[in-house]
């Protein structure tokens, strides 16, 4: 059975008369209702082959108000036009129709069509129409044969213009569990509340109560009672739980009735308005009150092993102003248990635990969890020599540094010896020692620092020169975040002091994760472009000693890089290239930087990016555009996509 | 309770964002559902707002705490420690509704997207944004569809004229792990993640009643506006790498719905800053896959625009935007394809060089 339903509105403007059709040209006009206002009559009828055929007419009734819509419903060749209580029937050629497609078309009228999940279920008989049932938010709802064709139709016509709205007042309101419905003169809206919410005890104020009792009855609606709409005040005057009053113009009908506490109104007249909900107020920010002294932070994960002697080795003797924070970063081998309990005694260690993040989420949790003015960070399966912290930190609040090091030794077990001092401290030996307040120490430039090793657990830092240029440890990639941290703090610092004696020992893994050659090289693109954003945002004049530190990793990455990888890699890492010439000009970027990367794409590559572009101008919006795969998480879901080949 | 919520909401919030954020998660556990799991990612609050929400009790909510970062990143965070069976990632001030669970709960679909409203600041209440793409599915009977449905493909191509609202979508847990779904970490919009749901799922299906909240219609983005871009660009790229790129509407639209947003956003911009937005949205398009170009001639796309009238009458205006940007780099000659000989020539002498130590 082929059927369509169509809602149908008389434009506003419309005067003496309107029309709708099912028509399969302007000649073919199957189904022709006109609407004569001027006569208050209407008429179907149909054209066929430019003349009009005998119409059947009807009178408009009185009190037909132009603002309700009506319906149109066919079903094969019958049409049924529902106006008030009153269905018309139309029986179209069906050799026509066949010629076909029937379109709705019309004059000073709106109409839309009624999908099925929301159209009501008519019922036609010879030389009758009845509407038997309805969608009613999505639920169907029959309506027995005691049930008016006026009330029919007007619970049909509010399924489709007021359910709507309805439910988007029931989606945002968020109304307790248990309301109390009194429903207004709108059942539909009252079937609506019912079928979805079986815990809210509706009812439904009419004078049509014989119908909806049975229209209740049909389907079985426990939760729905009907009473007349004169009993609706004393209703009203006794709520004391939450109730929902709704009804098409309630406030006024219902007065000041409304103004009870517990009672919020839907208006279907007003279906936008909202009832107002209290919301938790924001409490007012304390600023942070910090405390003299250093937390060295140590962000743990899995090292049972190394752990103890670590933290052992970085309290100072007789020194309570330095403590450490060691977080667990969601280890599984009871790594963070065994420090609680060796250290259980000791007051200046404090374990906190947390959901695994990565180690740049460990050591910013540290951070954020610190009250004292000096931080450090520490790996756990590091240590220190005696008193290492001890001697920076003193130094640190000597001369106000924003940043103090220490030297550092490589430790690897494997080796013979196993620990050998770092080849980028010796070089700085012509920098001459210092005193400063009785201590030695050397102030090291920046840009010295700058191409060597990123050391951040070297060093204390002042943490208000962290916070006032807004530098942390990127949780979004997995490595380099301390590469970043490092440059920026570089970026900062114009001056690094440096105390020789007391040494970090920085242990080596043969596995070490970036040795791994997968996806996580990408880190390093990624790190890249977030120093490259803040350049641009900053305006930093001079990126040229991290274009050469750039070059740099990216040539060492292309030779550990899976081969499958290499490609999207130097694809990418020759995008960015391209994107810091656009930005800073060749001087920064150019053939003495680029000439680092050896492997032979790579000039395809930067070629193809050049070129792709040629026609654009410089500036440093080419830093913004960034790279199309500049992210390990972005290559791992072109990895895992579901591709054509 | 259960052990394994059906749902994963993750919210997040910063110093800009923590009254619409609070409003999100009243609004939720309003909703008094014990099989929502909400995640609230902060990513940069002040320590008192972050007691004041650690000490919600709320036997659902989990408290994740990162250092500033882009919401993006927050997300990610958030999504790797969801244990619903389903996940929503919502903006901060959007919520759901008390019809979302019912409306999961009828599908095992991958992606269930939800119909929207929208609450705006004097507290009123309208349809979402993309109304009418939900509109003409329900009128078109497609309310669900898999791969093996030749209907999937109108479904899909009309989904993806939706603004890229993430809460616009709950997606299956293991869906997210299994094709590594994730927000452009340093990015603004969630157009890699909505592009990720849309090129893999095999499956879609819509909730029957509005599901979303939406806090107020707003720009899917709050960000630098080249940074945007990236997003884009990183969206485009996957699109074009994925199997329903084959389907010509499927890849117009996408097309047309990045470059409507983009379109809008530079209308936003100061007449200083719009020259330069311009340029690198033409580079977003400059590093496309040429054939995403080529649909742009007028004659290529009018059959499918004008069949996505109804849903996205801006679609045609977004295109020939497209194609205006397109012909900023009309100068730069076509790209070569690298020769394959030459390139494996190349690679075997570097290979070569490196193993005898050069």
């Amino acid at each position: 059975m082929d059927t369509q339903q169509f809602l149908v509105k008389v434009d506003p403007g419309c005067t003496d008369s309107c029309h709708f059709e099912l028509r399969l040209n302007e000649a073919e006009r199957l189904f022709h209702l006109s609407l004569r206002f001027d006569i208050g009559r209407y008429v179907v009828n149909e054209l066929r082959d430019g003349v009009w055929g005998d119409g059947v007419w009807s009178d408009l009734p009185e009190a037909f108000d132009r603002d309700v819509p009506f319906l149109v419903y066919r079903e094969d060749e019958r049409v049924c036009v529902f106006i008030s209580a009153k269905a018309t029937l139309f029986r179209m050629d069906p050799e026509a129709m066949r010629k076909g497609r029937l379109q709705a078309a019309g004059q000073g009228v709106r109409w839309d069509y009624l999908p099925p999940v929301r159209a009501a279920k008519i019922e036609l008989a010879e030389n009758s129409a009845r509407i038997i049932g309805l969608h009613v938010a999505r639920n169907p709802v029959m309506l027995p044969a005691e049930v008016p064709p006026a009330l029919a139709l007007k619970m049909a016509v509010e399924s489709v213009i007021l359910v709507p709205s309805y439910l988007r007042y029931l989606a945002a309101a968020t109304l307790p569990a248990g309301t109390r419905v009194l429903d207004l003169g709108t059942p539909v809206l009252g079937l609506a509340h019912a079928s979805l919410f079986a815990q809210n005890e509706v009812t439904v104020f009419s004078d049509e109560t014989d119908a909806l009792r049975a229209i209740i009855r049909a389907n079985r609606l426990a939760n729905v009672s009907v009473l007349t709409i004169n009993e609706l005040m004393p209703a009203l005057s006794n709520t004391h739980d939450a109730t929902l009053l709704q009804g098409r113009n309630v406030r006024m009908r219902a007065g000041k009735a409304i103004r009870s506490p517990g009672i919020v109104v839907f208006d279907a007249d007003n279906p936008e308005a909202l009832p107002v909900r209290a919301t938790t107020p924001r409490q007012a920010a304390q600023p942070a009150l910090r405390k003299a002294g250093l937390d060295v932070v140590v962000s743990l994960f899995n090292t049972l092993d190394h752990v103890v002697p670590c933290v052992q080795s970085l309290l100072c003797d007789g020194r309570d102003d330095i403590g450490v924070i060691v977080v667990d970063d969601g280890s599984s081998d009871g790594s963070g248990r065994l420090v609680a309990e060796t250290f259980s005694a000791d007051q200046r260690v404090r374990v906190v635990t947390k959901e695994n993040g990565g180690c740049a989420s460990a050591r910013n949790y540290g951070r954020l969890v610190s009250d004292r003015a000096h931080i450090a960070f520490v790996d756990a399966d590091d240590w220190v020599d005696k008193d290492f912290f001890a001697g920076l930190y003193d130094l640190a609040l000597k001369n106000g540094a924003e940043m103090v090091q220490g030297g550092f030794d490589f430790y690897d077990e494997t080796r013979d010896p196993p620990r050998w001092p770092y080849g980028g401290d010796l070089e700085l030996a012509d920098i001459p020692l210092e005193s400063v307040g009785g201590q030695m120490a050397l102030s090291v430039p920046a840009e010295r620092l700058l191409r060597g090793q990123p050391t951040i657990w070297r060093k204390v830092y002042r943490r208000d020169f962290l916070d006032a240029h807004d530098i942390w440890f990127p949780e979004s990639i997995r490595a380099y975040d301390d590469y970043l941290f490092h440059l920026l703090t570089l970026t900062y610092a114009p001056t690094t002091w440096m105390v020789p004696g007391a040494k970090y020992v920085y242990r080596q893994h043969p596995g070490q994760d970036i040795r791994q050659g997968d996806a996580r090289h990408f880190n390093m693109l990624a790190m890249f472009l977030m120093l490259a954003h803040r350049a641009r945002k900053e305006g930093w004049t001079d990126f040229a000693p991290y274009a050469q530190t750039m070059t740099d990793a990216i040539h060492w990455s292309s030779e550990r890089l899976r081969p499958e990888l290499v490609s999207a890699f130097l694809q990418a890492g020759a995008q960015i290239c391209v994107s810091i010439m656009r930005s800073w000009g060749q001087e920064v970027m150019g053939e003495a930087q680029l000439g680092t990367v050896t492997h032979p794409d790579f000039r395809y590559h930067l070629e193809m990016a050049q070129k792709q572009a040629a026609a654009l101008p410089d500036g440093l919006w080419w830093v913004g555009a960034g790279a199309t795969l500049p992210h390990p998480d972005t290559v791992r879901m072109h990895l895992a996509l579901k591709s054509s080949l | 309770m259960t052990v394994t919520p059906l749902l994963t909401c993750v919210l997040t919030a910063s110093g800009d964002d923590v009254g619409d954020a609070l409003q999100s998660l009243d609004a939720l556990l309003a909703l008094e559902a014990e099989d929502i799991e909400v995640v609230l990612v902060d990513h940069g609050l002040d320590d008192a707002t972050h007691d004041l929400l650690r000490n919600r009790s709320f036997p659902r909510l989990r408290l994740l705490r990162m250092a500033p970062a882009p919401r993006a990143s927050a997300r990610n965070r958030g999504m790797a420690h969801a244990r619903g069976q389903r996940l929503c990632v919502l903006n901060p001030g959007d919520t759901l509704t008390p019809f979302t669970l019912s409306s999961i709960r009828k599908t095992d679909a991958d992606c269930l997207f939800l119909p929207g409203i929208c609450r705006d600041t004097n507290g009123l209440v309208h349809p979402g944004p993309g109304q009418a793409v939900f509109d003409w599915l329900v009128g078109a009977s497609l309310e669900s569809a898999d791969t093996s449905d030749p209907r999937f493909s109108t479904m899909a191509s009309r989904l993806a004229l939706l603004p890229p609202l993430p809460g616009r979508c709950v997606v299956g847990r293991d869906f997210v792990q299994r094709h590594n779904l994730a927000f452009a970490h340093e990015g603004a919009s969630s157009w890699l993640f909505v592009t990720g749901v849309l090129m893999n799922a095999d499956s879609l299906a819509l909730a029957d009643l509005p599901s979303v909240v939406h806090c107020r219609e707003r720009a899917p983005y709050e960000a630098d506006a080249i940074t945007v871009l990236n997003d884009a660009a990183q969206a485009l790229s996957l699109m074009q790498r994925a199997r329903h790129f084959q389907d010509p509407a499927l890849r117009l639209a996408l097309l047309g719905a990045v470059f409507h947003q983009l379109h809008g956003f530079e209308a936003a911009l100061s007449p200083d800053t719009r020259r330069d937005f311009r340029n690198a949205c033409a580079l977003v398009l400059a590093r496309s896959d040429p054939r995403l170009i080529r649909m742009l001639a007028i004659e290529t796309r009018r059959p499918i625009t004008d069949a996505f009238s109804f849903c996205a009458p801006w679609l045609g205006d977004a295109l020939d935007y497209a194609q205006e940007l397109s012909e900023l780099l009309k100068q730069a000659d076509e790209p070569e394809r690298m020769p394959r000989q030459s390139a494996i020539a190349r690679l075997s002498a570097w290979r070569w060089g490196r193993s005898r130590g050069s």
